[in-house]
């Protein structure tokens, strides 16, 4: 247990810098160093190299900057704002008005992003002022975009499930895949709610009705994104395309919408590139320093005293869910939400084929929690995305989240009850 | 959490130099090429049937280089993620003095990888590593963008640290 304990020293170093207010990728680098420094001195240095190059020159990755790339032409061409003028006028008819257009804009936005913050930013920068403007529940309408903010990596394409392909080896086609029931489910929970919450009136309007020839002219504003969706849905699908392929080919897809339906000018395309640049950079160092710290784990031999440790315990797979539960729960309200993948992962991973858990599964489980960690005080950084653009109160968009919440743990359940909601359509693919 | 920490005075941190611009060029310019390196495979092996097969390689090493170079635009356009709870209960002397340990913590740990990716890169040079691909790219091409980009970061973390030494003197008075 010396060797467990070095970690768990090294893990509260962790926790203390990023508490303090370091950099999260140096709050994860700095302790994996020092942790290697107390195994083996200054030879234990001496694999940093070789590490580096062997984790970073993945073809898996190259799909990261893509899709963020994707995501930033559609958001400074103003793309999103014509997702959702055309969505506010499709879905009016359902009890809650523009509050289920912020779902269903967060869902399409999703599916195209990869990412919960440039989801929560880019639908929640269009829809607080409108929502504010009509005096919507200020509580539900902000609540309402930072859940919905975190469909951005359950849906595919999913920035989060890359990471976790890449440290696993697990196919990213089919993690992105497993994670299309689940977010079509989640999404659909989060609009009853709202559309129950409309049922009893106050600040949430029943809906209201619109001709059928502008709910028509409603659906060009839509269909251009459900077609690049379903093309880089498609081609994942079909196999015709690994993902990195069809953020690609999205890419080029997205670029002549901007041209042809946005306002992507010269300025707006240096603007996207330096954004997709600083993006990626940082979640890209955060892999990186999580590599290091894997690489630490793996020269004490501590992932192994881990595996065996957990192992002997033999929990049954619900006493086994049941510590996950809680684990990522804590975790959630302490660690930034890629680094909550990045620093488990290495360690639990070996475990699950010990349980018979599939790695499939337990990477959308895993979302599913780093998701909860995006809105969960005090770090949830969805919170702080919205609050940003709403300038109001940080515990009202906590309150606000606080139903979805619940939600997204009864789907949590729903998904250990029933694996195959996640596991059924990876065994479709081709 | 954010990127863009307020409590700290944008007078004393550093400025974007041509360092910071070189590095954000070669990357943004990477990923396009990066882009058009798949779609062109894309189009050749659905129409015209072959390939290249360089994409795989050729994106590996772009991964790499952008993840190096873009260490000091990271550092010095704010993009990292950083909790502020505790921070923003500080003082701002105290903001001032625990960034200077951030910066002093970060920065060893960046000299430690210079070191350690400069010993990589030659050790590849020097033993004549190339890749078991039909380019049979010379390893220590990419691999030098590793300790360029490291070397790039700790000058900007070093401009990072002297603008919050300044802070910290500033706010003593």
């Amino acid at each position: 247990m010396h060797l467990a304990l070095q970690l768990i020293e090294s893990f509260g170093i962790f926790l203390a810098l990023l508490a303090a207010g370091m950099a999260v990728p140096f709050a994860i680098a700095v302790p994996a160093i020092i942790y290697l420094l107390m195994q083996n001195g200054i030879a234990a240095l001496r694999g940093i190299g070789l590490v580096t190059w062997g984790s970073m020159d993945s073809f898996t990755l190259t799909a990261i900057p893509l899709f963020v790339l994707m995501a930033e032409l559609m958001q400074r061409s103003g793309l999103s704002f014509r997702i959702y003028r055309g969505l506010a006028k499709v879905v009016a008819r359902l009890p809650g008005g523009l509050l289920q257009t912020n779902i269903v804009g967060c869902a399409l936005f999703a599916s195209i992003s990869g990412s919960s913050v440039a989801t929560a930013a880019s639908i929640g920068g269009v829809a607080l002022p409108q929502l504010v403007q009509r005096n919507y529940d200020r509580r539900l309408s902000a609540g309402s975009l930072a859940a919905g903010g975190t469909l951005g990596i359950l849906l595919p394409p999913s920035i989060a499930m890359i990471i976790y392909g890449s440290f696993t080896d697990t196919s990213v086609a089919k993690l992105f895949m497993a994670g299309v029931i689940p977010g079509g489910l989640l999404t659909l929970m989060f609009m009853a709610y709202i559309a129950i919450r409309a049922q009893f009136g106050g600040a949430v309007p029943r809906g209201e009705g619109v001709s059928g020839q502008s709910w028509l002219a409603a659906l060009t504003d839509v269909v251009p994104f459900a077609l690049l969706i379903g093309a880089i849905m498609g081609s994942i699908y079909a196999g015709w395309a690994t993902p990195t392929e069809a953020a690609s080919g999205g890419c080029l897809f997205a670029f002549i919408l901007c041209l042809v339906w946005g306002d992507l000018t010269w300025e707006h395309g240096v603007l996207a590139l330096q954004r997709t640049v600083q993006v990626c950079g940082n979640l890209l160092f955060i892999i990186y320093a999580a590599y290091i710290y894997a690489y630490a784990i793996g020269v004490a031999g501590v992932g192994e005293s881990i595996t065996s440790w957990l192992v002997g315990l033999h929990l049954s797979h619900l006493e086994f869910f049941a510590s996950l539960f809680v684990l990522y729960t804590v975790l959630g309200c302490l660690v930034e939400s890629i680094g909550m993948i990045v620093i488990t992962v290495p360690l639990l991973y070996p475990v699950l084929g010990r349980y018979g858990i599939d790695p499939i599964w337990f990477g959308v489980i895993l979302v599913m929690y780093v998701e909860l960690g995006q809105i969960s005080p005090p770090i949830g950084i969805n919170l702080f995305v919205i609050q940003s653009i709403w300038e109001g109160e940080l515990g009202d968009v906590v309150m606000g989240t606080i139903p979805f919440h619940i939600i997204m743990f009864v789907l949590l359940f729903l998904l250990t009850a029933f694996p195959a909601l996640a596991l059924w359509l990876p065994s479709q693919m081709n | 959490m954010g990127n863009d920490p307020e409590a700290l005075e944008d007078r004393f941190h550093p400025a974007p130099t041509w360092l910071e611009k070189s590095c954000m060029a070669v990357c943004a310019i990477s990923i396009i090429a990066m882009g058009l390196i798949v779609i062109s495979e894309i189009v050749t092996r659905n129409l015209f049937g072959f390939s290249f097969e360089v994409s795989e390689e050729l994106g590996g090493y772009i991964i790499v280089g952008i993840s190096f170079l873009s260490l000091p635009v990271c550092q010095v356009y704010r993009s990292y993620h950083h909790v502020q709870f505790v921070q923003a209960r500080l003082s701002p002397r105290m903001q001032a003095l625990s960034h200077i340990l951030f910066d002093v913590l970060s920065l060893l740990f960046c000299l430690i990888l210079l070191w350690q990716l400069t010993r990589y890169a030659m050790s590849s040079y020097q033993s004549g590593d190339q890749a078991p691909t039909p380019l049979g790219t010379p390893l220590w091409i990419p691999a030098t963008t590793m300790p360029l980009g490291v070397l790039a970061a700790s000058v900007s973390l070093l401009r990072s640290l002297i603008g919050n030494c300044r802070r910290f003197r500033a706010n003593r008075a």
